[in-house]
């Protein structure tokens, strides 16, 4: 009995010699503590940039800043002197950009009605005239008729288009129908 | 100058669509001053050409291909000049195909034929029912004599049959070339199509032969095969057999180049205006297709 608590003790023993193998040398320790430093250092470092940002306080005065930057450099476009001064591309309010903003689902509507009372040639040529009707009216035109065509399409190729396939090309089918009607009445 | 026809007499088999591009290539990518002519009541090729109301002001202002036949039936002389559309294809009002004129078909072609027919000589002396049969067929013959040298290329579109108005177009002739689907119902009259027109080429020389004229009988200038299905990059196993078998059948008749399936054609026609003017995808890739053909066109008929 004695000798088997003797063996116990030695086991203790050779497993507390062999965990100190394996416990850190100075030099270890002290990279060791010194790797956490360095860890320590960056949180802060962290800590006090986070801080360092505006508070929501100073974002909205920021926003509101930005704004008025923003609004003054829009009406200093829009005239020639400032412009100039501050070398900024003077924006010439052209008739095109003034109407587009006037492109309603209504206006449109309009427009198609006042077109179905014209002949045919007279359609052409009101659409052709970009100062009666603006580009963006001709695409609304366009996409109320159902007709498809290319982002960059000219505006000859869109005219002839709306011209053919929304009124010219129906007209015919009718007045072909009609000349058929007659002439079996 | 060639004066070719566009015929079979299976309708939707693509004659006024390959008649009209072949055209418009030849005057626009060639320079060439071309007169189609529209000779089916249909009137697709007009209607390629231009809108029906322009078509109808035209034909209140000037006449169509009925006006020509109208006065031969009422005994009249007529100048096929009056009926001439100078460059008729535009966009938003503007000329876009210059040196391509057309002559105009009407719907009241159809009755004409039947007028045509019930026309005949009463007599029983052989060379004046010989005149009578040669006179009927060559009408347009006749009135296209007056403008044969203001043209290269004069190419007419025929309707789906083979009655007096088509015999018209096949007797003012040098060739006639045929447009078909490589599908087994679009070919299996191809070689019916082709004894009809030798039997009617034949009919034609021997009365004129009885009164001592001579008329030069159209030979097939080609077949065009058209909207020819792919899968994938290669043709369909259908068509391609199809394609195999008649050129085996006709050696050296069929064309090389050939359109695809697509819907550029649609485009074109809902636009009266050719493919080759027209933007996007399916339209250019038709137009590259037919500018090949019109290439391939001026070298078996050429000038």
């Amino acid at each position: 009995m004695k000798k088997i608590q003797q063996r116990k003790e030695y086991f203790v023993l050779e497993v507390l010699e062999e965990t100190l193998k394996h416990f850190p040398t100075d030099a270890e320790r002290e990279n060791f503590t010194k790797n956490i430093d360095v860890i320590i250092n960056f949180f802060q470092s962290l800590r006090e940039r986070v801080l360092s940002l505006p508070n929501d306080e100073e974002q909205r005065k920021i926003l509101l800043a930005i704004k008025d930057i923003t609004n003054f450099l829009e009406s200093a476009e829009k005239s020639p002197v400032l412009a100039t001064a501050l070398g900024l591309a003077y924006e010439k309010k052209t008739l095109a950009k003034s109407r587009r903003e006037e492109v309603t689902p209504q206006s449109v509507e309009t427009l198609l009605n006042e077109l179905k009372n014209l002949p045919t040639e007279q359609i052409q040529k009101k659409l052709l005239d970009y100062k009666t009707v603006t580009m963006p009216q001709l695409r609304a035109l366009a996409s109320l008729l159902g007709i498809k065509h290319e982002q960059r399409i000219k505006r000859q190729d869109l005219v002839d288009k709306i011209v053919k396939i929304g009124f010219a090309n129906i007209r015919g089918y009718d007045m072909l129908r009609s000349t058929e009607d007659k002439g079996k009445a | 100058m060639k004066i070719v026809s566009f015929i079979n007499y299976k309708g939707g088999v693509g004659k006024s669509t390959t008649a009209y591009h072949i055209g418009c290539a030849l005057a626009l990518d060639h320079g060439m001053k071309i007169l189609l002519v529209d000779v089916d009541p249909q009137t697709n090729l007009t209607f390629l050409c231009a809108t029906p109301e322009r078509w109808e002001d035209f034909k209140n202002s000037h006449g169509t291909l009925a006006s020509l036949y109208q006065s031969y039936l009422s005994g009249q002389s007529y100048n096929i000049k009056n009926i001439i559309w100078e460059s008729p294809i535009e966009k938003a009002g503007r000329k876009v195909v210059e040196g391509l004129d057309l002559i105009p078909s009407d719907v009241e072609l159809l009755g004409i034929d039947l007028d045509l027919q019930l026309k005949t000589a009463s007599s029983n002396d052989l060379s004046t029912v010989a005149r009578h049969y040669v006179k009927q067929r060559t009408i347009l013959r006749g009135a296209l004599q007056a403008i044969k040298d203001d043209y290269d290329y004069i190419l007419i579109d025929c309707p789906p049959n083979l009655y007096l108005v088509t015999q018209n177009a096949l007797a003012t002739s040098d060739c006639y070339i045929v447009t078909a689907l490589p599908d087994h119902l679009s070919t299996i009259g191809l070689s019916i199509l082709q004894r009809r027109v030798e039997k009617l080429n034949m009919d034609i020389s021997h009365a004129a032969g009885i009164i001592g004229e001579n008329i030069a009988i159209p030979k097939l200038g080609g077949i065009i095969f058209v909207r020819v299905r792919l899968g994938g990059a290669a043709i369909t196993n259908v068509h391609d057999r199809k394609m195999r078998e008649i050129s085996s059948d006709y050696p050296g008749k069929v064309f090389e180049k050939y359109t695809t399936e697509g819907i550029g054609y649609s485009e074109a026609s809902e636009s009266a205006l050719p493919v080759f003017l027209l933007s996007g995808g399916n339209p250019r890739r038709v137009a590259d297709q037919y500018r090949e053909i019109a290439e391939e066109f001026i070298r078996r008929v050429p000038l």
